[in-house]
């Protein structure tokens, strides 16, 4: 009788591991791209004053040429880049669109980031080019996600929505394309799975360069914004929840493209952001090769009767004129010249970026 | 005594399923976690109130939740959800959202994930498995981390 006691009490004990005893199932490798900046072999290389980056976007659609980015779609996805970097010097030149008809690409949700070093998807290489970010952008129901190749890194997918926004022609292209030019999350070090535990940011700022994001006057961020934020006021709820090693409370920007906030309140890069992002551009050979040097575009004697947006280093413009209730926008990344006459009818419009 | 024993261990065994170190039951009180896989279904009741509702966990809408080896590089990140409602006669659809490069949700957080709707507030706290990005997941083999409570 005692025997058999023991057994019943061995099959809970068993029944008890079985039911209670699992593991919670963290498997979680948490990815730990390294300091770029950091690493330098070579002598530093001093920044230019501005850059000209050369992009190219890509239009993905079904092999029967439907579905994904509309023109306008695309039209609104560049023009919000080129406004979300202008105020910091950086201009984006588009080097060209295509439009890639494949199922197979349409539908593609896996994507290996660059550990080859060419700046690249490993397993997602089509039409790229040396000279330029690619850009791909997938329809606004595939993916949900953006996604850099790398810090630095010279390609990245974007597409689907999140907090009822399409990311595709919303900042968080911009938050993408800052991965890709050296900006790393802003609660990077901090977050479980940015580099798990390693470093993080303290409030008061006295490892900002060496810890969390590496960049100093960047706000230290705990966690995800929009995971207790309020979207319609950009605003953080949690700061009583997150405190510091010092004990101190945390106060992220909600802000920056660079932290996870909702896509509708990032609206800008901190100086000391914008300074990494040009030491980086100057210190990768993959950046670098994305460099478009300054050219001038030169116009003269054109009637302008139509919308349009003329991108460029340097822009010289003489003897023209804008009719039609039509609106030109010079985007430049140095100068704009006009010369001679330059006639802007009553209904039309000369803008300067 | 043998059979005993045998037939002791087969109710166990049988009256206890377990997700994630969640025991699924077919009665959960409002308010108690559970845990609830693809095409099954439980009831949910108040310890004070004869009525009670089902919940069916019909479908993945989707799963974009970003590798987590790429967290770093990824923003976005959500999977979603299908629940039906049953409640009485009326069946209704619940879809519910949760963000990917984390494990687990406490109910605690006011966090992002949960969905006041038609009385109740809904919390989807973890979904499994995690999408490791070198295969699909197939939808069948989901399983979700639920608390539902009476608004």
């Amino acid at each position: 009788m005692k025997h058999i006691k023991y057994k019943i009490v061995l099959l809970f004990l068993v029944n008890w591991l079985v039911t209670f005893g699992q593991s919670p199932g963290f498997c979680g490798t948490p990815s730990n791209i390294p300091n770029f900046l950091n690493n330098l072999n070579k002598s530093f290389q001093t920044p230019q004053n501005s850059y000209v980056i050369g992009i190219y976007l890509h239009v993905m659609r079904t092999s029967a040429g439907t579905g994904g980015q509309t023109q306008a779609e695309l039209n609104t996805a560049f023009n919000t880049l080129v406004s979300d970097y202008q105020a910091y010097n950086i201009t984006f030149k588009l080097l060209g669109t295509d439009i890639i008809n494949n199922d197979s690409y349409y539908s593609q949700t896996n994507f290996t980031t660059d550990n080859n070093g060419d700046g690249k998807f490993d397993n997602f290489t089509v039409n790229t080019h040396s000279n330029a970010i690619d850009i791909y952008l997938f329809a606004n129901d595939k993916l949900n996600f953006g996604l850099a190749s790398n810090i630095p890194g010279t390609a990245l997918v974007i597409g689907g929505s999140a907090f009822g926004i399409n990311l595709a022609s919303s900042h968080v292209l911009s938050h993408e394309v800052g991965h890709c030019l050296g900006l790393f999350h802003t609660f990077h070090g901090t977050w479980t799975y940015e580099a798990l535990g390693s470093c993080p940011e303290l409030v008061n700022g006295t490892n900002g360069t060496t810890c969390g994001d590496f960049v100093a006057d960047t706000p230290a961020d705990p966690a995800r914004i929009y995971e207790c934020g309020t979207q319609s006021t950009c605003s953080w709820n949690c700061s009583s929840s997150y405190i510091d090693a010092n004990g101190q409370h945390y106060n992220p920007d909600t802000h920056l493209f660079m932290a996870y906030t909702f896509p509708n309140c990032m609206n800008h890069h901190t100086s000391g952001q914008v300074s990494r992002m040009f030491n980086t551009i100057a210190n990768s050979t993959l950046l670098s090769n994305t460099v478009i040097s300054c050219q001038t575009t030169t116009i003269t004697n054109e009637v302008f009767s139509n919308s349009t947006t003329i991108t460029d280093c340097k822009i010289d413009i003489s003897n023209s004129s804008i009719i039609n209730n039509s609106n030109v926008i010079l985007d430049i990344a140095e100068e704009a010249t006009i010369n001679g006459s330059f006639e802007v009818q009553n209904g039309s419009s000369l803008e300067i970026q | 005594m043998k059979p005993i024993i045998i037939l002791l261990f087969l109710i166990l065994i049988t009256s206890l399923e377990c997700v994630n170190g969640v025991v699924l039951q077919r009665n959960i009180p409002f308010g108690e976690l559970f845990a609830l896989t693809v095409n099954k279904s439980v009831s949910i009741s108040s310890a004070t109130n004869s009525g009670y509702i089902e919940i069916y966990f019909s479908k993945i809408n989707f799963d974009s939740r970003c590798p987590k080896s790429m967290c770093n590089l990824c923003y976005g990140s959500t999977a979603s959800i299908n629940l039906l409602l049953i409640n009485k006669k009326d069946t209704s659809n619940i879809s519910l959202t949760i963000l990917g490069c984390r494990d687990e949700y406490e109910c605690n957080d006011q966090l992002y994930y949960r969905k006041d709707t038609l009385g109740y507030r809904f919390y989807l706290l973890r979904l499994d498995p995690y999408p490791d990005g070198n295969s699909q997941v197939n939808p069948i083999y989901y399983s979700a981390k639920i608390n539902i409570e009476r608004l």
